[in-house]
């Protein structure tokens, strides 16, 4: 399970590569500029955001009788007796929940909370934050679809939601970037209109927002995925740091006034 | 019956004072053209081009939008007691700016309302109506601006002339305060749909500019300029005094009234609060000079407030807001005077009679009034005459109530050098245009005439 | 102070604004009569204006870059970058956008050609963002061949 694929080594400092299947889904890791000193800190970093990805799954997964997540929702568990980590995240969803008026959701329709939307993300920041400070020079954590870097330069694409193997535009990030995506393409319609309890009826195939921060981009993208088309464009437009980048369910695309600022060319040969 | 009189000392320390100074009307006016031009050139230096009937549509909209956003900034500037505009404008000029600019600006909303939403629906193939369902409901603050632009038509209807009348004074001008929440409900939704403003920096800064520059001033002059005066003056009801019958005389006691600020010929916005009348503000001017520890108005009963004056008790608090009023001895050049009043307008015209630097014959005021006895303050304005060497003159109905002619030929007559007076005119509106008229043909300059109506 | 006859000044007023108006608009029409280009209904995307003389960027061989000049859009400017490999637009995308509000906005973003979808080796990306994938999906995804070809 933890077994890292190194790259011979060349005169350049070399890429470290790793892939992890965990939460039901794949983290992918892509750690450039280790120079050969920072390598064994390096190393230990990964070993340790690992370690941590398979921890939150243990606390958050809902598909887990006796994670905390689980116990709180069946009352087994109070709040303050939870994990530092489970008090955070769920502060987080209530603060995401509170400045998108509702359209970000952390709880089950029966109230149970669920703060799946927002875990992953949360996740991928945490890794690839203490790969970067253990030195890796270009940090890219994609954790199921939602990406964060450090440094760079990275190139990330953006998916086609209704045609698979397609790209339709691509991110240049130079720095700390987060670009995460929400949409109902590949777990089917788990996102709901959190005031009707069902798929918005104007839904969109994908949401990408653009941030600095994945958890914030994560939550955001949620939040205009539940909103449906007419609601999520102007209220995208108006958040604050982020950008984004809407597909619709016809296939059309839709980006804020300032996501130029980072959109890059597809193709260069 | 009352009687004060300044000494002739304050009659001496008034002539030092005098300095003729012109209305600023002029420059300011010229200066809210500029910066409509300036407002429109936003939208000049943010639009390439005008293509199709959407863009005609949603050009003249947005042309409409920016004009009225700025014209109802300055509807809330000319109200906001700025005393450059009550002391030299003039108090009553100004409401009547006012009056015309809330007109203006209650058009350009209507029409940018129309034009917007006909432009987005021209330019989406959608109809009007569900194309001003989606900008309501789903557009960044436009459901406050809906509720604020109804708010304006409203205020708008119930200011005109029709309706105002048929209104008790108290509700109208309540409503009337609405409009300050109605603009701050329809300022939002210009930055955040406006094209001009949308992701313009400058543009937004400029905007904020001048609507906090004039909510700062409008805090400052309607709240906290009064407050000050009145903690620093706290005026009382003194006594009442009745004049003639209908005609009474309140002396208000405060402390350091002399630094009140106010002059001869200016009036204050009076609220008394006895039951019945705290919850009326109403301007009367001050009809007689300011003394350090004493104000007079005269007022006569007509309405509702006016006839409950009579009933004050001494030791009633009084809220004052001003001095408020252009027509002081400052508005003008040496020389001779000629003061006509009508009616209710004797009060300041009284004020100045007494104050007026001039010398012995240079000072003639012809007082206008239906009867003998409707004639207020004749006592005093004897005795003044008499000390200042003035004359007075009256002009009342006849027996058979024929109306005495006030015209230009009778002018001449009464004083053959009238083009080189200036002439201090107040009274009714009826009075006012005719006088003025008659003042015009016998060839007093528009300049030399300085004037305050009471349609406040 | 004169009495100015309040009707007059009523027709007035609006004359002078209407008048002004009308003359603002005209006087931004665009020289010629050219480059209009027709508006397609809401919601479809037309192809970019042909009318576009491109700005020379031209490189050798296959993928030049050619930024248009801006084309006045009956939804406003709107400058188009466009990749060219062997003939064909292999990308497009907006370098300037129209700045006019969120609905002129929304429809402008229409108004921006689809692109022809590249395979991610010809974009040479470095990971892809989508929709959470499952461990299935996950080697079905873009990611996985990035992955397998970054560990190579």
């Amino acid at each position: 399970m933890t077994s890292y694929d190194e790259v011979p080594s060349y005169d350049e400092p070399e890429p470290l590569r790793h892939v992890e299947h965990v939460m039901g889904t794949v983290f992918s890791f892509d750690l450039r500029e280790v120079h050969d000193a920072d390598r064994p800190r390096v190393l230990a970093a990964l070993d340790g955001a690992v370690v941590g990805l398979h921890r939150v799954d243990e606390l958050f997964s809902t598909y887990r009788h006796d994670s905390q997540i689980s116990r709180l929702a069946r009352e087994e568990l109070t709040l303050s007796r939870c994990e530092p980590e489970v008090r955070d995240v769920l502060e987080l969803c209530e603060e995401f929940s509170y400045r998108s008026d509702g359209w970000f959701t952390a709880l089950y329709a029966g109230g149970r909370p669920d703060p799946t939307g927002l875990v992953k993300g949360w996740a991928v920041e945490r890794a690839a934050r203490m790969l970067a400070s253990a030195g890796a020079g270009s940090v890219c954590v994609n954790g199921g679809g939602d990406v964060q870097v450090h440094g760079g330069p990275w190139r990330v694409g953006i998916a086609d939601p209704l045609r698979r193997g397609e790209l339709l535009a691509v991110v240049e990030a130079h720095g700390e970037l987060a670009v995460a995506t929400s949409g109902p393409a590949e777990r089917g319609c788990h996102i709901l209109d959190p005031h009707t309890g069902r798929p918005p009826a104007d839904g969109l195939a994908s949401v990408t927002v653009v941030g600095t921060s994945l958890t914030e981009a994560d939550a955001w993208a949620t939040a205009a995925c539940a909103m449906g088309a007419e609601r999520a464009r102007p209220w995208l437009q108006r958040q604050p740091g982020a950008e984004a980048f809407v597909v619709t369910a016809e296939g059309t695309t839709w980006q804020t006034s300032g996501f130029t600022r980072y959109s890059a060319e597809l193709c260069v040969s | 019956m009352t009687t004060l009189l300044n000494s002739r000392a304050g009659r001496r320390l008034a002539l030092r004072q005098i300095r003729p100074r012109r209305s600023p009307a002029v420059p300011l006016v010229l200066l809210s053209w500029a910066g409509a031009a300036a407002v429109l050139s936003l939208w000049w230096f943010n639009t390439p081009n005008v293509t199709g009937n959407a863009a005609w549509l949603n050009g003249a909209g947005r042309l409409s939008g920016l004009l009225a956003g700025y014209v109802l900034a300055l509807v809330v500037l000319q109200m906001a007691r700025v005393p450059a505009l009550e002391r030299r404008v003039g108090s009553d000029r100004v409401a009547r700016w006012h009056a015309m600019s809330g007109r203006y600006a209650l058009c350009l909303i209507l029409a940018h309302v129309g034009l917007i939403i006909a432009g987005y629906a021209t330019q989406g193939g959608v109809s009007f109506v569900a194309q001003t369902e989606t900008m309501v409901l789903t557009f960044p603050d436009m459901l406050e601006a809906t509720v604020g632009t109804v708010t304006l038509v409203v205020i708008g209807l119930i200011s005109a002339g029709m309706v105002r009348r048929r209104l008790p004074y108290e509700l109208w001008y309540y409503l009337h305060l609405l409009t300050y929440a109605a603009v701050f409900l329809t300022f939002w939704h210009q930055l955040s749909n406006g094209a001009e403003f949308v992701g313009d920096m400058t543009a937004q800064t400029a905007w904020y500019v001048l609507y906090g520059a004039v909510s700062a001033l409008a805090i400052w002059y309607r709240l906290l300029v009064p407050l000050r005066l009145n903690m620093r003056h706290r005026m009382r009801v003194e006594a009442v005094v009745q004049e003639a019958p209908g005609i009474v005389s309140v002396l208000i006691k405060g402390r350091k009234l002399h630094r009140i600020g106010a002059e001869a010929g200016q009036f204050f916005r009076w609220r008394f609060l006895a039951p019945g009348l705290r919850w009326g503000s109403h301007p009367y001017s001050l009809s007689a000079p300011p003394r350090p520890n004493l104000l007079r108005i005269t007022v006569k009963a007509v309405g509702g407030h006016s006839t409950g004056l009579a009933d004050l008790k001494p030791g009633t608090r009084v809220w004052a807001e001003g001095p408020y009023g252009a027509m002081t001895a400052s508005r003008r050049s040496q020389g001779k005077v000629l003061m006509i009043a009508g009616g209710a307008g004797i009060t300041p015209i009284r004020a100045l009679f007494e104050t007026l630097p001039g010398k012995g014959g240079d000072l003639t005021l012809l007082y206008r009034a239906r009867t003998i006895e409707d004639l207020a303050l004749w006592g005093e304005l004897k005795q003044i005459a008499t000390e200042r060497d003035a004359r007075l003159l009256y002009a009342v109905n006849g027996p058979d109530g024929a109306r005495p002619e006030i015209s230009a030929e009778r002018l001449r007559a009464l004083l053959p050098d009238i083009d080189e007076h200036d002439v201090y005119l107040c009274g009714p509106p009826g009075l006012t245009d005719h006088a003025y008229e008659a003042l015009h043909d016998a060839g007093v300059p528009d300049r030399r005439i300085h004037h305050e109506s009471f349609e406040l | 102070m004169k009495r100015k006859n309040p009707l007059r000044r009523i027709l007035l007023g609006t004359a002078a604004t209407v008048a002004g108006v009308v003359a603002l608009l005209a006087l931004k029409q665009p020289a010629g009569g050219g480059q209009n280009v027709a508006g397609p209904p809401a919601g479809q995307a037309p192809p970019v204006a042909a009318t576009a003389p491109p700005g020379a960027a031209q490189g050798a061989g296959g993928g030049q870059t050619l930024t248009g000049d801006v084309v006045d859009t009956q939804y406003g400017p709107v400058q188009v970058s466009v990749t060219m490999s062997g003939g064909k637009v292999t990308a497009a995308q907006a370098v300037k956008t129209p700045n006019s509000g969120p609905r002129s906005e929304q429809i402008a973003k229409d108004s921006i050609p689809q692109l022809n979808q590249q395979a991610v080796s010809a974009a040479k990306v470095d990971t892809v963002s989508g929709a959470t994938y499952t461990s299935e999906g996950y080697s079905k995804s873009l990611q996985s061949a990035l992955d397998k070809a970054g560990t190579k």
